[in-house]
């Protein structure tokens, strides 16, 4: 279809004076928003890299701001606390975005429907993802509290344990809880960006299939999922992003406890700049969760991006 | 499966989502109203037989909820605003335009969103401060649309490219020149796209605390997320009070979503993709 | 449709615009650019009207907010009673933590405001040498530093130099159900032993299933490591050996903490809920009549009032090992003025009107705040509005501050994550003091 209009162009006057042309015009387009991401977003990128090549800490200030090169670096890479946090956010971002993605297709396969109350429904799935992460992490920290918790309440009401469980303060458990409030969170955000994708899916596919003798089952996984391949990726990127970078959640949660295994990456570059006050080092760390999440993204667009 | 099966199982699935979805809000909702010393009863329970408003009440008179609100709104429409805008400039180039560079431009616009933000806060803080915009809704504004606008930019793009190019081809050929062949064919048929990405603008700028808490200092100016982290105490958390507070400051959301939900309905009813 | 929506979204981008222009923030001062401390800033305080030849000087306060509003009443006394200096207020969110980022981020910019603010007592060494404060010994001398408890004034003298005083003071107390030891003929325990004799014969005696003996901060928090340093004062033991090197794993610090895993593990009269307890969650226990001994701080005492064991408490010294003395930790909240403020002199005079004999002693009647002044505690009025005062005097004597550090945060957090692994029953206390050890030895470099 595309050689018609390219023909279609071809037969009618071009008035180059009076259109801009796709380059000029692109550049136009692009150059504003481009200089507005430059200032806002690389101008700090670069000083925070510039900043990880000294040692800067604040709290000895005798010491100067040495230029160290790749110090901060070799010393990130033989922290065991780095290492700890930096695979426990893998795992966690890993194992949250997969069941997102389940439970987002899910989820936006039923919204999808036409049923009463549908608006209704909508509503309710996008609920979790509306409520801001600090407060709702502390909201599931009091459900979650062993002494006093909503959880551990009910379930000694119904019999269904006779001893409260120590769910924040057992690694495994804490790690189970931490996954499950933001699955909890985020499926939603998930369904929304899926659904917007089934929705731009004409309804006159599935008749289609329909009438070639594919049930629904088939028709979901050879029609639908390769169509919403695109948008599933964006959920996908978007999603990986964002858990890589969770903050919030862990320091509303758990403080990143028991001990230090439920600390993410963000968490603990927060401690080593904020708290410590070694810029230096904060830095570095910083740089290297973004070389880690650049190199998560690249992945996922090789494989998954269909640029059609 | 045989149809009568399938309905109930269905209505009971969603009735299963709706009370997964909902039960921590309901529990905050059912906190707001609890007189204080029934708040942390075992066996919980989930009413109360004395509700009282008391804690709404002292949620709006310790801290001016409803200021912030105000300025919480403030900001999350101007970054809506900002953010569209740029992105459906990136989007549209990048969707429509012939040039070279197509995949720098997006990665470039992606690697922004790939770096912690904490790490940005000084620079941030320290650039905004020496324009004067600290403490201004255009400096939070413009920050949270610098962070919003990878997001939208990749969620524009993606489904630009879904609108058939003829369709504006043939706008331009009836004499309409790009603009306006955007604002009359692009921009509708996208809208399920721009509500979607208006949806997550809006609440990432509603929720956001580290920038504007570190941008706004002045009381005046705070929006509602710092506004309720003014409510913890050094060790006492008052959770009556802030179960009203965070009800009160979630409502504003679910109607943006309600609204935005049914324009992205009918965007797809209007102006269907035909085949 | 379609077009009513673009509609809006432009009339929207003009509101905001319009707003954002006219409405946005009437100054900076949050970031000290250089009209600050000026008149300029001045907005409702009217310096144009009286014809004084001086325009006042505005002292930028950062205080945490106070719910009882009495900070901002001082506040208001003071700028009512003086021409010459007005008190901007900057409010804080409560929580140290959050503050601390906002000072960071304020003062690692070199921003002259705040002018004067008040930081936590473990933050005096880190902000001394990160060259944050600025040193008040021009503004105080002896006489005037003796009205002080010796705390108030200890915990900022750094290398010589007085960097602060404290606005108010706070130490840990111990919480008891005195209906309980009442109803058992038992009394208040002194040391930890007793207070496990007598946490085990109240709970097998009550019908309460879910009562517990003695409930303690041990979440990964800041409290870990204060419950670890009274156990280990109260055994004589201290975090500075004879060199004056910092030094954790010594045999006084691993039995503080085996004491502390003793409680939980072997006698149980704590439960395990303890390593996943911050202040607030104790008292919520504690208030729900689920527990006999509490240790935490005295706000507790008039917050518990109302709920289901009102009247049946009181409070004590902690209990501390035997043949030795109960040290609590010192809390509250210490004044500083930010050394790149333009008007320091006048930052001090606010200091110190703040720590005036009428305010310290209108913030313990109307702020339940423990003054740093000690004869304060003598008058009247504030005797029989805050009885619970005199019942502190022994404590605030006998208090001790946590260790002065440069890098507190760091040697805290080497602390708390092990003293929470021990209180989780995942590591045992000669390994968790050791890998702390290790951690702080770090710190040195």
């Amino acid at each position: 279809m595309r050689s018609t209009s390219q023909a279609l162009h071809a037969y009618k006057p071009v008035r180059k004076s009076r259109r801009w042309s796709d380059k000029s015009l692109a550049l136009l387009l692009i150059t504003p928003p481009v200089v507005f991401l430059l200032l806002f977003t690389l101008y700090p990128i670069a000083r925070v890299f510039w900043m990880s090549l000294h040692q800067i800490v604040v709290t000895q200030p005798w010491l100067g701001t040495p230029f160290i090169g790749l110090e901060n670096y070799k010393q990130a890479f033989q922290d065991a606390r780095f290492w700890n946090s930096t695979w426990f956010t893998l795992a966690f971002a890993f194992i949250t975005v997969l069941f997102e993605i389940v439970f987002g297709l899910f989820l936006a396969v039923i919204a999808n429907k036409t049923f009463p109350f549908r608006g209704l429904v909508r509503a309710a799935i996008l609920f979790p993802w509306a409520l801001p992460t600090v407060t709702n992490a502390l909201t599931w920290r009091w459900m979650f509290n062993t002494d006093y918790g909503l959880f551990n309440g009910m379930m000694m009401e119904f019999g269904w344990i006779d001893k409260p469980i120590n769910w924040l303060g057992d690694s495994t458990l804490a790690f189970i809880a931490v996954c499950t409030v933001a699955i909890w969170k985020t499926a939603s955000f998930m369904a929304i960006i899926i659904l917007g994708g089934l929705q731009s899916i004409p309804g006159d596919i599935y008749e289609a299939a329909n009438i070639d003798g594919a049930n629904r089952v088939q028709a979901f996984f050879l029609l639908t999922l390769p169509l919403l391949r695109n948008v599933i990726m964006v959920a996908l990127v978007l999603r990986t992003l964002h858990a890589l970078q969770a903050f919030d959640l862990m320091y509303g949660l758990t403080q990143g406890g028991p001990g230090n295994s439920t600390e993410s990456l963000p968490m603990y570059i927060h401690t080593k700049a904020f708290i410590d006050m070694d810029w230096g080092y904060g830095s570095a760390l910083g740089i290297i969760m973004f070389v880690l999440i650049f190199a998560i993204s690249a992945i996922y667009v090789k494989f998954l991006y269909d640029p059609d | 499966m045989s149809f009568s099966v399938r309905k109930p199982l269905f209505f009971l699935t969603v009735v299963g989502l709706i009370v997964l979805s909902f039960f921590p809000l309901y529990w905050l909702f059912i906190s707001s109203l609890k007189p204080k010393n029934e708040l942390f009863s075992m066996p919980p329970k989930w009413f109360t037989l004395r509700p009282t408003l008391d804690h709404y009440v002292a949620a709006f008179t310790q801290q001016p909820l409803d200021q912030y609100y105000g300025n919480s709104l403030i900001v999350a429409v101007l970054t809506l605003v900002i953010s569209l805008t740029f992105a459906c400039m990136i989007a549209y180039a990048v969707a429509r335009l012939k040039f070279s560079g197509k995949s720098a431009v997006l990665l470039l616009v992606i690697a922004t969103s790939m770096f912690p933000p904490m790490t940005m806060v000084l620079p941030i803080f320290v650039g905004l401060r020496d324009v004067g915009l600290l403490n201004t809704f255009l400096g939070l504004g413009l920050t949270h649309a610098a962070f919003s606008l990878p997001m939208v930019v990749w969620i524009l793009s993606a489904l630009f490219k879904e609108v058939p190019q003829e369709l504006e081809e043939a706008a331009l050929i009836d004499g309409y020149n790009r603009l306006q062949a955007f604002f009359r064919i692009m921009l509708p048929l996208a809208a399920p796209a721009m509500a979607t990405a208006s949806i997550l603008v809006f609440v990432n700028s509603w929720n956001e605390f580290l920038f504007a808490f570190t941008l706004m200092s002045e009381a005046s100016m705070r929006t509602l997320p710092v506004g309720i982290m003014m409510f913890p105490g050094e060790y006492e958390f008052p959770w009556s009070t802030i179960s009203a507070a965070i009800v009160v400051s979630v409502v504003p959301l679910v109607l943006v979503i309600l609204f935005f939900q049914k324009r992205v309905v009918q965007g797809l009813t209007n102006g269907a993709v035909k085949g | 449709m379609k077009k009513s929506a673009f509609v809006v979204l432009i009339v929207a981008l003009a509101l905001s615009l319009l707003v954002s222009a006219c409405g946005g923030g009437t100054s900076n001062t949050g970031g000290g650019t250089s009209n600050t401390g000026g008149a300029q800033t001045s907005d409702g305080k009217s310096n144009s009207d009286a014809g004084a030849a001086k325009e006042p000087v505005v002292i930028e306060f950062a205080a945490g907010f106070d719910p009882t509003g009495e900070v901002v009443r001082s506040i208001e006394r003071f700028n009512q009673s003086r021409q010459d200096i007005q008190i901007k207020y900057i409010e804080m969110p409560q929580v140290p933590n959050e503050q601390l980022t906002r000072y960071s981020t304020w003062f690692n910019s070199k921003s002259k405001t705040p002018d004067l603010f008040i930081m936590d007592v473990i933050w005096p060494k880190m902000f001394a040498s990160a060259g944050w404060i600025a040193p008040i010994d021009e503004y105080v001398d002896d006489e005037y530093l003796k009205r002080f408890w010796p705390a108030a004034t200890e915990v900022a003298n750094l290398d010589g130099k007085l960097y602060g005083i404290q606005y108010y003071m706070d130490v840990g107390v111990f919480f008891y159900r005195k209906d309980l030891l009442e109803k058992y003929q038992l009394s208040v325990p002194t040391t930890w032993s007793e207070m496990e004799k007598v946490s085990q014969e109240i709970m097998s005696k009550e019908n309460n299933p879910n009562l517990v003996g003695y409930v303690f901060q041990g979440a990964k928090i800041e409290g870990a490591t204060i419950n670890w340093l009274e156990f280990l004062w109260g055994m004589g033991g201290d975090v500075f050996d004879a060199d004056g090197k910092l030094k954790v794993d010594t045999t006084e610090g691993i039995e503080a903490l085996k004491t502390m895993q003793r409680l939980v593990h072997e006698s149980k009269v704590s439960p395990i809920s303890v390593a996943a307890s911050n202040p607030n969650d104790n008292q919520i226990v504690f208030s729900n009549g689920n527990a006999i001994f509490m240790r935490n701080w005295p706000s507790y005492y008039a917050a518990m009032k109302g709920t289901d064991v009102d009247g049946k408490y009181d409070i004590a010294p902690l209990p501390h090992t035997e043949g030795f003395e109960s040290h609590a930790s010192t809390g509250g909240w210490v004044l500083a003025i930010n050394s790149n403020s333009k008007y320091k002199k006048e930052a001090a005079e606010v200091m110190k009107w703040l720590l005036s004999d009428s305010e310290q002693k209108s913030i313990a009647i109307n702020a339940s705040k423990i003054p740093s002044v000690r004869q304060v505690f003598s008058d009247p009025e504030l005797i029989s509005n805050q009885p619970l005062l005199e019942k502190l005097q022994p404590m605030l004597e006998q208090a001790k501050s946590r260790p002065a550090l440069r890098a507190y945060e760091q040697f805290s957090r080497a602390v708390q994550t092990e003293v929470n692994l021990v209180l989780n029953g995942q590591k045992e206390p000669e390994q968790a003091l050791k890998d702390a050890q290790t951690e702080i030895d770090k710190m040195n470099e």
